[in-house]
């Protein structure tokens, strides 16, 4: 009889690898390689070590090993410390740990209500640009004159002063 | 020991390649090349070549099956293709079409 194993997690074991579309209603531990695409009414787990390249689709993903591809989730996307994204990420919550790395476009939250993405973009705008060019250009438009005066008053003021000054001694004589 | 399951609720269309024992629960249309024991679950079918160093079927199996070591197809199991093995074990209550070839057999595919 062949061995009876209980019902499982699926599993696609270190040295095994998948090509082609997979589809299901289960969680989806990978140890190995997928390469193709990917469509889980369950959790995702790529699991270090384990190679993903494959869009994926599924109601969570957790990446501790590597993922080429656009990930979609209905809930969460996880990126572990030691997890790598090559693609797109969508989910309405995503975690990325200290050490994770991404390569490709964030979208948190309905892609129609961009709450989030709309509040990071201007402060990304604000903490390079801002401190260079806004706040220089309002304080320092009246401050020019001052140091414009002062400089240029260092040569000119002797001459400019003398001429004055006899020109009023003249006009008052 | 690492082992490659695919559950009941999965369908993979293409090919599973495996160093490590594989059962199947699932559905799988597409090749299964794997190093070691493979195992097709009641509840699965196979629509595709298989070829591995032992195969127990209880399943369903549509395609040709290639085995270094053993093919066992249990009373539960279905297979509507050709088996190369060594030794071919078919299970009184189980269901069988195709051809078998057994004699002089060398795996060719395999080591």
């Amino acid at each position: 009889m062949a061995k009876q194993f209980t019902e499982l997690k699926t599993e696609i074991s270190a040295n095994a690898a998948v090509r082609g579309t997979l589809r299901g209603a289960e969680d989806l531990v990978v140890r190995g390689r997928v390469e193709g695409a990917i469509a889980l009414d369950g959790v995702l787990y790529v699991e270090p070590g384990g190679v993903v390249k494959a869009d994926v689709n599924a109601r969570r993903v957790v990446i501790a090993g590597a993922l080429v591809g656009d990930v979609t989730a209905e809930g969460a996307i996880e990126v572990g410390a030691d997890g790598r994204v090559l693609g797109d990420l969508t989910a309405p919550s995503v975690k990325l740990a200290p050490g994770a790395r991404l390569s490709g476009r964030l979208t948190i939250g309905d892609e129609r209500t961009p709450t989030k993405p709309r509040f990071e973009a201007p402060r990304i705008e604000e903490r390079s640009q801002p401190e260079v060019t806004h706040i220089d250009p309002t304080p320092r438009e009246p401050e020019r004159p001052r140091t414009a005066v002062t400089t240029f008053s260092a040569p000119k003021s002797p001459h400019d002063e003398r001429k004055k000054r006899r020109v009023v001694i003249k006009k008052r004589r | 020991m690492d082992r490659t399951t695919i559950g009941r609720t999965i369908e993979i269309e293409g090919d599973l390649a495996s160093e490590d024992p594989v059962v199947i629960h699932g559905q799988l249309r597409g090749t299964i090349d794997a190093a070691e024991d493979v195992v097709v679950e009641s509840s699965a079918t196979v629509d595709g070549t298989v070829q591995a160093e032992t195969v127990h079927v209880s399943g369903t199996v549509e395609g040709r099956v290639e085995a270094t070591t053993r093919i066992e197809i249990t009373a539960e199991g279905r297979v509507a293709g050709d088996l190369a093995s060594p030794r071919v074990q078919i299970a009184d209550g189980a269901k069988y079409r195709g051809h078998i070839e057994m004699d002089g057999w060398q795996s060719s595919s395999r080591s």
